[in-house]
């Protein structure tokens, strides 16, 4: 009982998961939907590294390094962009961003 | 010699190319400058040609190019010059010059000169290639091109809507022949699996001896048949005469060089020039002989009524032709190719007598609006009078001669219809002087009926009245290349083109019995033309209102116009109505506007969903997934079994 499994690990993930994606679906800021968006890679990197553990292999622990630096990167540019919208002046507010609608 | 054949067609076809590029920027009112020597350059090699085929029966050839080389079907450009082409190219040439000199005069300060000097050369080189043509598809191509040519010539004045029109009708009447000559060189290559005119294998000698190649008669009547449908069109044969006189739209020269002289014979010349094929098959041969008859004396009924000078060439042209087409129909070939010649030379000076009246009236051409210019135009009267003189075929000017070998071949041919022809010949030549001295008499005698206060007639310049009187030679002398009649230089040298025909001895008596006969037709035809418009004794309004009817019939063209309206063209107009409104709008255009519509209309409905808010989308994507991952929970996985 009080060994632990694969499926504690899956639970954790899915948790981050649903946190991240309801992060992302609910609140307006972008700077916290970014945020969320990183929950959601980590929780998939969280499963990955459950599985590699399960299966005593090391080839997801190392797919989730290489993840990991490319979050990294992706997130440079992310906030990038973020910091470039923000500057422009107005607000971060996702839903006063429709310019390329119009 | 063969050498330079080449020569003939290219000279023109240069000028053209200088005139047609150059003529715009650089030589506009100097136009005449390259195309007159380019033809007479034409003129001196054709005549080179006629000397060497005088001394010498063999015909010459150049081959050029191959044109198409696909397995059976080869077709090679090549030129051939025998006695039938010097003929004619003699004829295409000197007309063809004459009318260039011509046209100096009577198109000078016309905004288009360069243009017209580019057509008229043009014009000369497809004629020109028409008749050295050795195979049916070169020939069918620049049988095209002089269509083409006049087609540009009749419209030269493009902003007169008659003109437009004229042209529009006179290539569409001829397409209708075409469709038969093009159906008829399909069958003549399906049949003798070649399109080539000369030697053992060409379709000529194929078609003497069509039945020891097992051919039957049946197929050569067809093939005469189609091929002179394609003659009607060209040479303006009922039914397809119509589109000549409307082409009188076009400038006079034209109307001297290709609708008198040279391109409307093309269909004579064709029809010569395949004459094995004819005389292959008796059917053909009556219907050409009856089509023929038929015109001459309907076009020369017509001529008698008409009011405008040109009008009355015109129709005097379909009625020399219909006299061309029955001397061959009848197997009076010679005579055909021989009232060809003179016609041309005869022809070419009325009309641009024509010309020259026109000119001289500023631009007048209602022959009621006329008289008395004799006085004033003494050169353009002689010629004309010489003109008509031998139209009308009196003794001995040129018309005289053929026309009458014409009627004496018709008479002792072996076609059924030879006699009919004959006496038909016979009123029409009576009818053919009458129309010409109702013109000569009511243009040139008599007191003046324009306005002698506001027009004053002139004689035209030198450039004009040189051609003419250089025309009044060949129409005065040239029947006697043809004396005497039926053994003269002529006939001896033509005999080379038509081997295969039958020779006719004619007796003595007989050809002065026609020459009598004819010249009687002809001096009573001017007779009662001087009794009716230069005397007076007989009245033609009475004879028009005594005889209501015909003379309406006449003045109206035999309603022929009226006729193809109702018949042809209303019930093709509302047919293409139908298929515009109905079919095109109605169906294509309306599936084609349907689908577009419809694809719009969904668009329009389904571009709200692009709401631009980034929040709609996470959540349309997180829906998503949730539904494909529930999807698969339930019924793929056995998670929850």
């Amino acid at each position: 009982m009080n060994e632990v499994t694969v499926e504690h690990f899956l639970f954790l993930s899915a948790a981050l998961f649903i946190i991240g994606m309801m992060g992302v679906l609910t609140r307006r800021n972008i700077l916290i939907i970014f945020m969320c968006i990183e929950l959601m890679v980590a929780a998939v990197s969280v499963s990955l590294v459950a599985f590699a553990w399960e299966s005593n292999t090391l080839d997801g622990q190392i797919f989730v390094l290489f993840a990991l630096a490319i979050a990294a990167a992706e997130a440079a540019v992310g906030l990038g962009i973020i910091l470039a919208l923000s500057r422009r002046g107005k607000s971060v507010d996702v839903d006063q961003l429709h310019e390329l609608r119009d | 010699m063969s050498d330079f054949l080449f020569l003939i067609p290219l000279l023109p076809l240069a000028a053209f190319c200088i005139n047609i590029v150059l003529g715009r920027s650089l030589i506009r009112e100097h136009a005449h400058l390259i195309s007159i020597p380019a033809v007479l350059g034409s003129w001196i090699v054709s005549v080179l040609v006629l000397l060497d085929l005088n001394d010498n029966e063999n015909a010459i050839s150049q081959r050029l190019f191959t044109w198409i080389p696909s397995g059976d079907f080869n077709v090679e450009v090549s030129l051939y010059a025998d006695q039938l082409t010097a003929i004619m190219l003699m004829v295409v040439t000197t007309v063809g010059l004459l009318v260039h000199v011509y046209s100096v005069g009577y198109m000078h300060g016309d905004p288009g000169y360069y243009r017209f000097f580019s057509y008229l050369p043009l014009f000369v080189f497809s004629m020109l290639m028409l008749v050295l043509a050795d195979n049916l598809l070169v020939l069918f191509v620049f049988w095209e091109a002089v269509g083409l040519c006049s087609y540009f010539l009749i419209g030269y004045y493009f902003r007169r809507r008659s003109a437009n029109n004229a042209a529009k009708k006179a290539f569409i009447v001829n397409r209708i022949g075409d469709l038969g000559f093009g159906l008829g060189i399909m069958l003549a290559f399906w049949t003798f699996g070649t399109i080539s005119f000369y030697g053992e294998d060409g379709l000529f000698e194929m078609a003497v001896e069509h039945e020891a190649l097992g051919i039957a008669g049946g197929t050569m009547t067809a093939i005469g048949i189609l091929l002179f449908i394609g003659a009607c069109g060209k040479s303006a044969q009922f039914p397809l005469h119509v589109w000549l006189p409307d082409a009188m739209e076009g400038p006079t020269p034209v109307s001297a060089l290709i609708h008198a002289a040279t391109m409307v014979t093309a269909g004579i010349y064709m029809t010569a020039r395949s004459y094995t094929i004819f005389i292959s098959s008796e059917t053909a041969m009556l219907f050409v002989a009856v089509i023929g008859a038929f015109t001459a004396v309907m076009a020369a009924t017509i001529a008698l009524t008409q009011n405008d000078i040109k009008r009355v060439v015109a129709y005097s042209t379909v009625s020399q032709l219909g006299y061309m087409a029955f001397a061959l129909g009848t197997g009076a070939w010679v005579a055909a190719i021989f009232h060809l010649m003179t016609h041309a030379f005869f022809k070419g000076l009325l009309f641009l007598g024509c010309g020259s009246v026109i000119h001289g009236m500023h631009e007048e051409q209602d022959i009621r609006q006329m008289g008395g210019l004799r006085a004033h135009m003494p050169i353009t009267f002689v010629t004309f009078l010489v003109g008509a003189l031998a139209n009308a075929g009196l003794i001995p000017l040129a018309g005289f001669w053929s026309k009458d070998e014409i009627i004496v071949g018709a008479w002792i041919s072996d076609s059924p219809f030879g006699k009919v022809a004959s006496v038909l010949g016979l009123i029409a030549a009576f009818l053919t002087a009458l129309y010409m001295f109702r013109l000569v008499f009511l243009v040139f005698f008599g007191k003046p009926r324009y306005d002698t206060q506001q027009i004053h007639p002139h004689e035209s310049g030198p450039w004009m009245t040189w051609p003419l009187i250089l025309l009044v030679i060949p129409s005065l002398l040239i029947g006697f290349i043809g004396f005497p009649p039926e053994d003269g230089w002529f006939q001896h040298f033509l005999h080379h083109s038509f081997e295969h025909v039958e020779e006719h001895h004619v007796s003595l008596t007989m050809t002065v019995t026609f020459g009598v006969l004819s010249t009687i037709a002809a001096a009573g035809g001017i007779f009662v033309a001087w009794m009716t418009y230069s005397r007076g004794a007989i009245s033609a309004e009475a004879v028009g209102e005594r005889y209501p009817a015909l003379y309406q019939f006449l003045l109206n063209k035999w309603y022929f116009d009226e006729l193809y309206d109702r018949v042809l063209v209303r019930p093709m107009k509302t047919f293409s109505m139908f298929l515009w409104r109905i079919v095109d709008v109605g169906v294509i255009d309306a599936a084609v506007n349907g689908v577009a519509t419809g694809i719009g209309g969904i668009s329009q409905r389904l571009r709200h969903v692009q709401t631009g808010l980034v929040a709609n989308y996470a959540l349309a994507i997180a829906l998503g997934m949730v539904l494909l991952v529930g999807v698969y929970f339930a019924g793929f996985s056995n998670l929850f079994r």
